[in-house]
């Protein structure tokens, strides 16, 4: 049943109460009480949504890192050369980092189609919505996330690969 | 041009320490075309990645017009290598995944005088490799690939090409086309000092200096043909 009270300020779980203890047989809930409930719901969903993606990301800085590193343990004696051929420090750094952005770009254009087909297909199902348009604003976003990420998991390793020397690289063939 | 004077090199400390050079000085002026020769082990190689300034030295000096290589920082050392002094490996050390062409552009694309694909052309077209330009390294045979490395040497024109066994994985027909090669640069003014175990690669040279256990034990004069030590 769906009693309505005209009024502001109403002390309506007050009322919801008093309904509850005077009618038996009857539960009386405050809509303010169902929609505290839900945005409660929907803060705790979505830290946990946060939670995963800070988790996600922090999975993706581990994997953009290991593979730089093995990509220049890979690459030694290509360093080797290319600093023997008159190549400085920054520009080996260089190598890698725009290696990371190109890196940076195709996970963020595939994370966010990804993303999107994965809310659109999964979102109705888990949630009990109508099916959820894509939100191109995000797509900046989620590029320049996925290129900071891979930027930034490839400093140490690209700092590693401008100290090589060029000797000690011919040597460990 | 370059004077090498009293260089030690020590690998290890304490009661494991190996005397790779030992005192060793030598001189080479434009125009001078010097063989190194010695065993396996007996320094060559570890003397000629010091005087590129590829590998440090454990005291005495590398003097190359006028300016001390071995106490040169980093950014300095990257200057020489792009223009006073160039290197050919015994492997070629060419990146696989780059062309001729691609490769021998490699130095002037690190380098500040920028990309010439005329230039790197008309070196491929000097080492005879016009038709293989656009060939990877693993569809060139090892006279060609050692020829793409000569190339990608000279691309920055260098006052000094530093050779470390150059001929060493080819067959004497090759090797031969190679010294020629290396003939040609010298009589064009180019400073070369080659390290090599074969004497008849040796002896193209103007002089050979020859190590044992890190140290100079003779020099042959090929024009007189005398020993001085």
């Amino acid at each position: 049943m769906d009693i309505r009270a005209l009024c502001n300020a109403c002390p309506v779980v007050v009322i919801a109460d008093e309904v509850n203890n005077s009618i038996p047989g009857v539960r009386a809930i405050a809509v303010q009480q169902v929609a505290t409930a839900e945005a409660e719901m929907m803060g705790r969903i979505n830290r946990f949504m946060l939670a995963l993606a800070g988790i996600t990301l922090a999975v993706g800085l581990f994997g953009v890192g290991n593979t730089m590193m093995r990509s220049v343990n890979e690459r030694i004696k290509d360093i080797g050369i290319m600093r023997a051929v008159g190549a400085s420090h920054n520009q080996i750094m260089k190598v890698f980092i725009y290696q990371a952005i190109v890196i940076g770009i195709v996970g963020g254009v595939f994370g966010y189609l990804a993303g999107t087909l994965l809310a659109y297909a999964l979102g109705p199902v888990l949630f009990g919505v109508s099916a959820i348009s894509p939100v191109p604003q995000y797509f900046p976003m989620a590029l320049g996330i996925a290129i900071g990420v891979a930027v930034i998991a490839t400093v140490y390793p690209a700092f590693r690969a401008a100290r090589i020397k060029v000797a000690d690289s011919f040597r460990s063939l | 041009m370059l004077e090498v004077k009293n260089v030690t090199k020590i690998y290890g400390e304490g009661e494991a320490r190996v005397f790779a050079l030992s005192d060793v000085s030598l001189k080479v002026d434009r125009g001078d075309f010097k063989a190194i020769m010695g065993p396996s082990g007996s320094g060559k190689s570890t003397l000629l990645n010091i005087i590129g300034g590829l590998d440090s030295l454990s005291s005495g000096e590398v003097i190359l017009e006028g300016r001390c290589v071995n106490s040169l920082n980093e950014n300095a050392l990257v200057d020489i290598r792009r223009g006073k002094i160039a290197y050919v490996f015994q492997q070629y050390h060419l990146l696989p995944s780059l062309t001729a062409l691609e490769n021998v552009l490699l130095p002037l694309m690190f380098g500040e005088v920028g990309v010439s694909i005329e230039k790197a052309l008309d070196i491929l077209r000097r080492v005879g490799l016009e038709k293989r330009v656009g060939h990877q390294p693993s569809q060139l045979s090892g006279g060609e690939q050692q020829r793409v490395a000569i190339a990608r040497a000279l691309v920055n024109d260098p006052l000094l090409v530093l050779a470390d066994e150059p001929t060493g994985n080819m067959d004497q027909r090759t090797g031969r086309e190679i010294m020629n090669l290396f003939q040609q640069l010298n009589e064009g003014g180019r400073s070369i000092i080659m390290v090599t175990h074969d004497p008849e690669i040796a002896r193209q040279a103007k002089e050979t200096i020859v190590l044992r256990d890190g140290q100079i034990v003779d020099r042959v004069d090929h024009k007189t043909g005398g020993s001085k030590c």
